[in-house]
């Protein structure tokens, strides 16, 4: 069935839902302590023996589904050895993808339609799924104590900091000053950045603003280096940030694996994304040495993973697909041939995402399609 | 009607409102305020309070629009402002808001119901949407103030209600109060209106237990009372009457003669007072003492003596301290101040007035003014005190009554020494009276013939011994009334200078005419000198230059000279000298004097010249300023016998006016001074204070005239000079001439040197000499006619107008002696002049200043030649004149 989702707040399931499922799953991870526990509640067996390799950026919120699977077992559960590799930069992790060295990646969603397209700077085209989605909202523009910007027209001439055109984050940025009749082309300097060494250029002075994920938003603000311009989900709310990307080839060498690794990380998306959990969030990642969340204050923590500023919606819409490649192909970052709708449908795997879900007792949407609202205005991509 | 008199006539009329009617308004009209009061307020709170909450209302609807619009607005969700917009507006207080953009447009779709915006019935709230301190937009919340209004209503409503309700209450509460209380007081006020009337019987009933009931009965014991005392009062009224009848007549005879007493002391012409003595307060004072004036003053002292409190009696005693201490009258001299504030000698007469236990308790005060007779005592006293004449009042037992201070210090004691003494015994220290001891005694004679006598004595004062002194005594009856001498009054003069002068002014009539002695001698003896030197001078011409007797004639000559100098010296002594004024250039005056002064100083004195640059040119005649110098000299000289310095400074200073005064000499101008110094034996300041005197001297008899120093005096003054001294004992005497400068004058001394030394030009014209002296008229006919002139000579006057007479048209010059036999040269030059002659006049004189001056020869503009003169002067004189005169017509 399919039919239009409310672009509300993008909650797949009730709160209540996803408590009591949630529940569930970590009653069956500390069963093996008890008498009588069966393991494989949801899957039986293993599927695979060799370690599953998998990229992560850290620290960035859209890591913390990882973590969470992780730390709570739920790959266990699933019978998966996981192994989590931490990157700096999600280029390292597309190269390692395409390169068969990581089974699984964490990346900027446009990145994977680029990848999949051999869109710049790919020279190739490298057939890529997205699983679901480990991140939404959980950006912001961040303007330096030291700059004048005030209002949008005040960002021409100015440099802003970004690690990479083929974030989520940027392509909303760049809508939102054209909406002001800028040209982010001649008026702004776009500078790369990698992703660690961004706050530190913002607090030097060496650019105007910053375009980030959660938490180095919520450390600039509490270092008092700059202050929030803006959040990436007040251009487009619930937007996807970070996705669970493999290549096509990699899915279908072994679907179940995947979707077995994508049921633990739904599973652990769907627990990081309910408000109640949160603390226990922040505690996990703060416990986890050398990714960089064990050296931020749990106040900063707690400001960067505030419900609603940064979120876990692990579905992978196909209009929010269909949005990303409208912008890329406004941007000339994809190809103005490509057919939206196709490749939407070949990179987002909303159908397995539908599944996942359901085998999880979460209850997904049941389109595919949901109006998503930018700069106030709404799209309707249809069916 | 002004707002006071509105007030006391509604007073009026609520006074005369029946008590029921009070009643009512007393409960009613505080009610009624209470109510309105109460209302206003709370109206007012209400109003206020939901006013204040609309107000909340509105800013907190704005406030949280502004803040959360922000972001949706700069991201263009107007959908979502569209629902915050919808959300607001469900409250039914708030009926529009609206959110606009940066271009001032709504962005919201929904905004609430239309509305006819005033502000009467509508409250806008507006607010600025900023993202990062920049306006995005604007925000506007209508709130109706509908709501506030019905509230407003509904507390009237409830208002006005519980005013109904305490009005009606108020009225049925008053009317039972004025029922149960305005009955028994009516009765009670009837009672009383009864018993105003005079009807004291009438009595009130009690009906009640209550105040109203007690004050029945209590008006009942109130009008039994009074019944009894109305009698009681009668009496007493009678007797009142009575008293007073009887106080009225002895006030009026205490009126009588108190109007007596002031007519009494209005009458005084002298101030009257009479004084309390405790505190000096003037309870009584007649016009004479000027309280009319003063009516602030209250004290005696304040009056008399301009004084913030009483007399402290030190000056003068105070006559009410006095009165109380002694209790008798005084009499005391004061001094107070009239209304002008001048000091006034007052006798002040006082008088105790005591009560009846014998206590002072007030003086009466009368006072004389004296001033007057005080002033003329005390210019009297002072005059006697000023005069240097004894005066001494002295009583028939040559006792001294009273003594001035002139007499005092005569006798050399004190007032009081003096005064009780005896006068033989003071003043000529005698035991018993002086005519006992054969004494003209004046005092003796007046009382032994009551006439005025007068005698001299000659005393030695205590205070100077050995001094006698001269005294005239003057002596005057002093009589009673019955014209008896009861005492005399001496007068005391010292004389003893007058007598000194008296014998000086003999001695100088003596040396006057040993003066004019002198004077005829030298003349005689300058003629004498004249023939001596003027054939001297012909003797010269003739010998040859190289003649051996040329020697002798020129120590003749120089001889004769210093003969002449002598004679003119002994002129000038005696004062007789004709004065020759010339320009004088002093340096070379003193330049030859130091030539001569070793031969007066004598060996022993070293002499010191020193000129100041400049000239020094004086008119003067030479000869007198060399006897100044002389002079002082000479007397250096003597104030040194073991020898010394003497040294002579001329110089020059200008003499400004203040110089002059501080000087107490001089007129402003430029003076050449001529300071003649010696280190001898000095002067003390008496000998300094008689040095220019006549007849003064220090030096041994026979050696000083006691005229050098006034010959000195004299001739500077003669020249317009000054001369003062300066000495100290034991340490040098330094005398200044000062002699004014000659104003442009100049002295070429080559020419006045050629003048002098150049052989005299002769001439052919001829002269008319009259001479009687014929040693000299010889001389100088031999002069004359050596030179070239031709002479005609006659003895006197006479034949000299003769020879005129027979010789006018030849004759082209006078030259005639002064004084000559027969007719002196004056009158023989008047006769010829009256005969027509104008011919030039030059006379001789070998006479006195003083004569000539007699025969009234010298005039200005005559001209004079000095006998002695030497030839070469005389030719040069002559032919001057001639020259001057021009050619012989």
């Amino acid at each position: 069935m399919k039919r239009r989702e409310k672009p509300t707040d993008g909650s797949l399931a009730t709160r209540r839902e996803i408590l009591q499922q949630t529940g569930k799953i970590i009653l069956a991870c500390s069963l093996p302590a008890l008498p009588g526990f069966r393991p494989g509640l949801l899957r039986a067996a293993p599927v695979s023996s060799r370690p599953l390799t998998v990229g992560i950026l850290t620290p960035s919120h859209c890591a913390g589904p990882y973590l969470l699977a992780r730390a709570e077992g739920f790959f266990k559960a699933e019978g998966l050895a996981v192994e989590l590799r931490r990157y700096s930069g999600t280029a390292q992790i597309a190269a390692d993808l395409i390169g068969g060295r990581l089974d699984f990646g964490q990346l900027v969603t446009p990145l994977a339609f680029a990848m999949h397209t051999g869109a710049k700077p790919f020279v190739a085209p490298t057939p890529m799924v997205v699983v679901q989605i480990t991140g939404t909202n959980g950006g912001a523009l961040m303007i330096g104590n030291h700059s004048k910007i005030r209002g949008p027209d005040d960002f021409a001439g100015k440099t802003v900091a970004i690690h990479s055109k083929l974030m989520v984050h940027y392509l909303l940025f760049v809508l939102f000053l054209e909406s002001y009749g800028l040209d982010y082309r001649k008026d702004i300097k776009f500078q790369v950045v990698e992703l660690d060494k961004q706050v530190g250029a913002l607090r030097d002075g060496k650019v105007d603003a910053i375009i980030m994920p959660e938490p180095s938003d919520a450390l600039i603000e509490e270092q008092e280096y700059g202050k929030v311009y803006l959040l990436t989900k007040n251009i487009w709310p619930n937007h996807p940030c970070c996705s669970l990307v493999a290549t096509r080839r990699r899915y279908d060498a072994d679907p179940e694996e995947v979707k077995a690794f994508s049921r633990a990380l739904t599973l652990g998306a769907l627990a990081a994304n309910e408000p109640d959990r949160r603390d226990g969030l922040i505690d996990m990642l703060r416990n986890q040495p050398g990714l960089g969340y064990d050296i931020l204050p749990r106040s900063l923590l707690q400001r960067a993973f505030t419900p609603g500023r940064t979120d876990f919606q692990p579905f992978p819409y196909q209009s929010s697909a269909r949005l990303i490649i409208e912008i890329m192909k406004k941007q000339a970052l994809l190809d103005a041939r490509v057919d939206d709708r196709t490749l939407a449908g070949e990179v987002f795997l909303s159908g397995l995402s539908r599944e996942v879900m359901r085998e999880l007792g979460a209850t997904p949407p049941d389109s595919d399609y949901r109006v998503e609202k930018v700069l106030g205005r709404l799209k309707d991509y249809g069916a | 009607m002004a707002p006071e008199g509105k007030i006391a006539a509604l007073a009026t009329r609520f006074g005369n409102l029946g008590f029921s009617t009070k009643v009512l308004l007393a409960v009613l009209v505080p009610a009624l305020l209470i109510c309105l009061g109460l209302g206003f307020y709370m109206t007012e709170r209400v109003g206020r309070d939901a006013s204040q909450r609309l107000d909340e209302k509105g800013q907190t609807v704005r406030n949280l629009l502004v803040k959360i619009s922000a972001v949706p607005l700069l991201t263009y969700d107007y959908e979502v402002l569209d629902e915050y917009v919808k959300e607001v507006l469900r409250d039914h207080e708030i009926v529009q808001a609206v959110i606009l953009g940066r271009d001032g447009r709504p962005v919201t779709t929904t905004s609430g119901a239309p509305l006819a915006l005033d502000s009467k019935n509508y409250r806008l709230f507006k607010g600025q949407i900023r993202h990062l301190e920049r306006e995005i937009g604007q925000v506007e919340v209508t709130v109706s103030l509908a709501g506030y209004r019905q509230a407003v209503r509904d507390d009237l409503l409830f208002l006005a209600a519980m005013l109904l309700v305490l009005l009606v209450g108020g009225l049925l509460v008053s009317l039972i109060i004025s029922r149960a209380v305005s009955r028994p007081i009516r009765e009670l006020a009837g009672a009383m209106e009864q018993a105003a009337d005079g009807d004291l019987t009438v009595r009130a009933v009690a009906r009640s237990g209550d105040e109203i009931g007690f004050l029945a009965l209590t008006f009942n014991q109130m009008l039994s009372q009074l019944q009894t005392r109305d009698q009681a009062l009668a009496d007493h009224r009678r007797h009142l009457e009575e008293e007073i009848s009887e106080r009225r007549q002895a006030e009026m005879r205490v009126l009588e003669q108190r109007e007596f007493l002031d007519s009494v002391m209005n009458s005084l012409s002298h101030p009257f007072y009479v004084i309390d003595v405790n505190d000096y307060t003037i309870k009584l004072a007649n016009p004479a003492a000027r309280l009319g004036q003063l009516n602030e003053i209250t004290t005696c002292y304040a009056l008399s003596h301009r004084a913030d409190h009483p007399c402290d009696g030190v000056r003068h005693p105070c006559p009410v301290a006095e009165i109380r201490q002694n209790r008798v009258p005084v009499v005391v001299e004061h001094v107070h101040y009239d209304a002008t504030g001048a000091p006034r000698y007052v006798e002040v007469h006082g008088y105790p007035i005591f009560d009846a236990q014998g206590e002072v308790v007030q003086i009466i005060e009368y006072n004389l003014d004296i001033t007057e007779r005080r002033r003329a005592e005390t210019l009297l006293k002072k005059i006697l005190e000023t005069v240097d004449d004894g005066f001494v009042v002295i009583d028939r037992d040559y006792r001294i009554l009273s003594a001035n201070r002139a007499y005092c210090e005569w006798v050399g004691k004190a007032a009081a020494q003096v005064i009780g003494g005896r006068c033989h015994e003071l003043t000529h220290a005698l035991e018993r009276p002086c005519f006992d001891d054969g004494l003209e005694c004046p005092v003796h004679q007046v009382f032994a013939t009551g006439r005025p006598a007068r005698a001299t004595h000659r005393q030695v004062r205590t205070s100077e011994e050995g001094v006698t002194r001269v005294v005239e005594l003057k002596a005057f009856p002093l009589r009673d009334e019955a014209g008896q001498v009861t005492s005399v009054i001496e007068i005391v003069t010292d004389i003893s200078e007058q007598v000194r002068l008296e014998e000086q002014l003999r001695q100088s009539q003596k040396m006057e005419a040993v003066g004019t002695m002198a004077g005829g001698v030298a003349h005689d003896f300058n003629n004498v000198l004249q023939a001596i030197m003027g054939y001297t001078e012909l003797l010269g011409q003739r010998l040859e230059a190289d003649s051996p007797l040329r020697r002798y004639l020129e120590m003749i000559l120089s001889s004769a000279t210093r003969a002449r100098d002598l004679t003119r010296a002994m002129l000038t002594f005696s004062r007789k000298q004709v004065s020759e004024p010339v320009v004088l250039d002093l340096r070379e005056l003193l330049v030859g004097l130091e030539k001569l002064l070793p031969r007066l100083l004598g060996e022993a004195v070293e002499l010191e010249v020193r000129i100041a640059e400049g000239d020094f040119l004086v008119l003067a005649d030479r000869s007198q300023i060399e006897q100044v110098l002389i002079n002082i000299a000479g007397n250096a000289r003597d104030a040194m016998p073991d020898g010394g310095l003497l040294t002579i400074n001329l110089d020059r200073i200008n003499l400004d006016a203040a110089d002059a005064k501080a000087r107490g000499y001089g007129e402003p101008g430029t003076y050449n001074v001529i300071a003649i110094a010696d280190n001898g034996i000095g002067m003390d300041r008496e000998v300094q204070a008689h040095l220019f005197e006549p007849f003064f001297t220090t030096k041994e008899v026979g050696k000083g005239t006691g005229l050098g120093m006034a010959i000195v005096y004299g001739i500077v003054k003669r020249h317009d000079g000054y001369v003062n001294c300066y000495s100290e004992k034991g340490v040098g005497t330094t005398i200044r001439v000062y002699l004014p400068q000659l104003q442009g004058g100049r002295v070429d001394p080559g020419a006045a040197l050629a003048t002098t030394l150049a052989p005299a030009r002769g001439g052919s014209e001829t002269i008319l000499l009259a001479e009687d002296n014929p040693e000299v008229r010889q001389m100088i006919i031999e002069v004359l006619r050596g030179a070239g002139y031709r002479v005609i000579a006659a003895e006197n006057g006479e034949e000299a107008v003769a020879l005129w007479q027979k010789n006018r048209e030849d004759i082209a010059l006078l030259l005639f002696d002064v004084i000559m036999p027969k007719l002196h040269g004056k009158a023989a030059a008047e006769q010829i002049m009256a005969q027509g002659g104008q011919p030039p006049l030059i006379f001789l004189s070998g006479y006195s200043e003083n004569h000539i001056h007699r025969q009234g020869i010298i005039e200005p503009g005559i001209n004079l030649v000095q006998k002695p003169v030497s030839a070469q002067d005389l030719l040069r004189k002559v032919r001057k004149i001639l020259d001057a005169a021009g050619p012989n017509l």
